[in-house]
């Protein structure tokens, strides 16, 4: 059984956010809400909402693997978009995103 | 469908005549460019103003010797993916000395309105809904443009050394 | 350099005015995201995979070190204390927030500059030779050609709706450090026999999807005629170019399917039949924009300086350094600098706001205040006294920042790639990096020579990986990171497109693939030889076996 997330850019900032169960975006994954290929659909409509209120833009459908508290997206791409370039930046101590991880109600 | 013409909106004196319609006498009608080339004896003999709608693929160049006919010349522009108009427009009013109403129909958007201009149209029919003020503002959105074009205005390169 | 009169300044603020009213309108909904997209890459703002990307011009990559310090502090104030130079001259930073970006072009208007027209389908930014208006090969400033040409072509009303992107590159010297070959135009000025300044005019070159070298429309016009043929050029491609395929409406697509004949046939007719259009730049402003880059005020010095010469001797490492990063000025006593941002193991094109203010006091002290990006995404200090060589090297190799890897293989162009960039299908950065550390050795390097690396995280080649000596090409197999190696590129004066040697390596595999290419060279190679002319000489058929052995 696939496990499917909805993503996109937060419209402030670029930054990568996910949709959680209670309808805001946060950038953090693990907080994303989780649904089954039959609730895609559904889903996906929820993206055109986040745009309406000027949150988000391009949102769109992501595939993910793993459990509560683990998950991982499962193209390379979008394991990049959660949780940061690969590389380390010039005279940065990491290569961990800023964006806040909490919850931002809608 | 509001009309922008010489810096304020206007009452729109012509209407696009359908394809199977004809004219009435004296009155001003714009037609597309198909049916001009099929030589309608109906547009051929009709006594009142006549102007002709050039799609975004039809150059100026099919129309270069009827010029005469036409007072107002619509250009079709397709919105930001389309910007042949642009150059129709020019190549009217440089090239071809057209001296008549040079109109942009079709899609038009504020932040192409000041470029329309520079290019020679002097007319812009707005789709409804558009903001009317900030059509109206983006006419004269940048006051001192580097290069000549075919509105007159005279380019920063020169002012610079004309002191105007 | 060019400095912004009130006409360039009252431009480039109004614009600012235009850009931060889209900007608030975009936050609270009165204008979509369709239509702001296209507003805001006409001023250079991109939306990658993490943040929002914006692309600073740098005009024909002059620039200041006041310009070079206030990019720094963007990257402080704005980003995150970074910025990238790119194969086009320009400046990327990776991390802005939207509500900024009107602000930070405020700054750069501070310091004349934008980020006007640095992406979307219009001219983007003209680029040139780095070493322009001093290289001892050079036969004329470019320079106040591409400032002519930059003015003629921003918010050029006929060309802001272009079919698709257009880029023009300037070479004015016997060799083509600009890549002019592979531009949408690409100008080399010359002069005729009877000393007359034109250029021969290439169009239709390009990279991307399908590659081309550009064809010679003209081989010889007048300076005079430069604006109207241009304008020729980008009136027949703005009418007749295709707009019904994106991946088909460059200008070289055009010229591919007319032919060159036809092609000029067309922009002839177009020029000659606006002869009579307004003047479109008069001797006047000629002459201004030529004053603004009369030469700096050299000292008379002798071509050989003997404390040079002797610290040459005494001083093997700044000697090493001498020998790669120098190149020759026609300036007697001078020397042209080459900064190559390329540390082993580093981001290529990377630079920290820190060193922006250290490079900036260098070319302060060094340079006359001034320094240039170049195509491969270095920097140029272009006016160093040889009598201040030594102590130059002394900060650069005290700051890390005097590698002595210039067209060296560690010397590589690098992408973003899938670390930024929303259309890259593999990363890009991460290979640079091990190769880099593959070959970090400076005696291999040396033993190798000139070596032109470029990767390309995707088909839209921004590393310019056709025309390397050897090229990466990232692509995506079942999940999985590839890169298609291709070899034989130039982007020089013996320009070629590189070719595919076989079947795409494995991200694990790549970089052990580009050492038995280069083992390969220095096992057959004749002396005297480049990687590039070995290959030509014999063919990819030795490499391929060596690649491709099964044992």
């Amino acid at each position: 059984m696939t496990q499917h997330m909805l993503t996109a850019n937060r419209l402030s900032n670029g930054a990568v956010v996910y949709l959680q169960g209670g309808g805001g975006w946060s950038g953090d994954i693990q907080s994303g809400q989780v649904v089954a290929a039959e609730q895609c659909e559904a889903l996906e409509a929820e993206g055109p909402l986040g745009m309406a209120a000027n949150i988000v833009v391009a949102p769109y459908v992501i595939e993910v693997e793993g459990n509560q508290g683990n998950y991982t997206p499962v193209r390379r791409r979008e394991r990049i978009r959660a949780f940061g370039p690969t590389v380390v930046e010039q005279d940065a101590p990491s290569s961990q995103k800023s964006e806040d991880l909490n919850h931002v109600p809608v | 469908m509001p009309l922008i013409k010489d810096g304020a909106v206007r009452a729109d004196g012509w209407i696009y005549l359908g394809d199977d319609d004809d004219p009435a006498d004296g009155q001003s009608v714009i037609i597309d460019y198909a049916r001009w080339h099929a030589g309608d004896a109906a547009i051929a003999g009709h006594n009142g103003p006549l102007g002709i709608r050039m799609r975004s693929d039809q150059a100026p160049e099919l129309i270069k010797d009827d010029l005469g006919r036409f007072d107002v010349i619509a250009l079709e522009f397709l919105g930001i993916a389309d910007g042949r108009s642009f150059s129709h427009a020019r190549i009217l009013r440089d090239r071809m000395g057209y001296g008549g109403e040079l109109r942009a129909v079709g899609g038009v958007l504020e932040d192409q309105i000041f470029f329309m201009r520079r290019c020679g149209i002097d007319a812009f029919e707005l789709d409804p809904g558009r903001d009317i003020g900030r059509a109206m503002a983006a006419l004269t959105q940048f006051s001192a443009p580097y290069q000549a074009s075919s509105d007159g205005l005279e380019p920063a390169t020169s002012r610079r050394h004309s002191g105007r | 350099m060019y400095q912004y009169d009130e006409f360039d300044t009252r431009l480039t603020n109004e614009r600012i005015g235009e850009y931060r009213d889209q900007v608030a309108r975009r936050v609270t909904g009165d204008l979509d995201e369709d239509n702001f997209r296209n507003l805001r890459l006409r001023n250079g703002l991109y939306m990658q995979l993490h943040a929002y990307m914006l692309r600073v011009a740098i005009p024909y990559g002059l620039m200041s070190s006041d310009q070079l310090r206030k990019l720094a502090f963007i990257a402080r104030t704005y980003d995150k204390d970074y910025g990238h130079f790119t194969t086009r001259q320009n400046l990327q930073y990776n991390w802005p927030e939207l509500e900024d970006t009107p602000d930070i072009l405020a700054h750069l208007a501070e310091v004349d500059m934008s980020a006007i027209q640095t992406s979307g389908n219009v001219n983007r930014n003209v680029t040139a030779d780095a070493f322009a208006g001093v290289a001892r090969d050079e036969i004329e400033d470019p320079r106040p050609y591409c400032e002519i040409v930059r003015q003629f072509l921003t918010l050029n009303p006929e060309f802001s709706w272009l079919p698709r992107k257009f880029k023009i590159a300037v070479s004015a010297a016997a060799e083509d450090r600009a890549a002019t070959t592979v531009h949408d135009i690409g100008l080399l000025l010359i002069h005729n026999a009877a000393g007359d300044t034109g250029f021969r005019v290439l169009v239709g070159g390009g990279l991307g999807r399908s590659p081309f070298l550009g064809k010679v429309l003209r081989l010889f016009l007048p300076k005079d005629d430069l604006l109207p043929y241009i304008q020729a050029i980008l009136r027949v491609y703005n009418m007749e170019g295709r707009r019904d395929n994106i991946f088909k409406a460059r200008i070289k697509i055009l010229v591919h399917e007319l032919g060159i004949e036809r092609f000029k046939d067309k922009v002839e007719a177009e020029f000659e039949a606006s002869a009579g259009d307004p003047l479109f730049i008069g001797t006047e402003e000629e002459a201004r924009i030529k004053a603004q880059f009369a030469a700096p005020p050299y000292r008379a010095l002798d071509e050989y300086d003997p404390g040079h010469e002797a610290l040459l001797r005494e001083n093997p490492a700044f000697a090493q350094w001498a020998t790669h990063n120098l190149a020759a000025h026609k300036q007697a006593g001078y020397a042209i600098v080459n900064l190559p941002l390329k540390p082993i193991g580093g981001i290529p094109g990377d630079v920290s706001a820190d060193q922006m203010d250290f490079i900036a006091g260098l070319a302060d002290t060094y340079s006359f205040g001034e320094l240039r990006a170049t195509h491969r995404q270095n920097l140029v200090l272009a006016d160093v006294a040889k009598s201040d060589l030594y102590s130059l090297w002394q900060a650069l190799d005290d700051a890390g920042l005097a590698p002595a890897n210039l067209d060296r293989i560690t010397d590589i162009i690098c992408c973003p790639g899938m670390d930024y960039c929303s259309l890259a299908t593999a990363r890009s950065i991460p290979i640079a990096q091990r190769i880099s550390e593959r070959f970090a050795d400076q005696e291999r390097q040396d033993l190798i020579g000139e070596l032109k690396l470029n990767i390309s995280g995707c088909i839209n080649a921004c590393g310019h990986h056709h025309i390397g000596h050897i090229g990466l090409l990232g692509v995506e197999k079942n999940g999985e990171e590839f890169y298609q190696i291709t070899v034989g590129g130039s982007g020089a004066r013996d320009a070629d497109i590189g070719r595919i040697i076989g079947p795409a390596f494995a991200s694990e595999d790549v970089v052990d693939a580009v050492e038995t290419l280069v083992d390969t060279y220095l096992d057959i190679r004749a002396p005297g030889e480049r990687f590039l002319d070995t290959l030509r000489r014999i063919g990819s058929e030795p490499f391929k076996e060596r690649l491709y052995a099964t044992d």
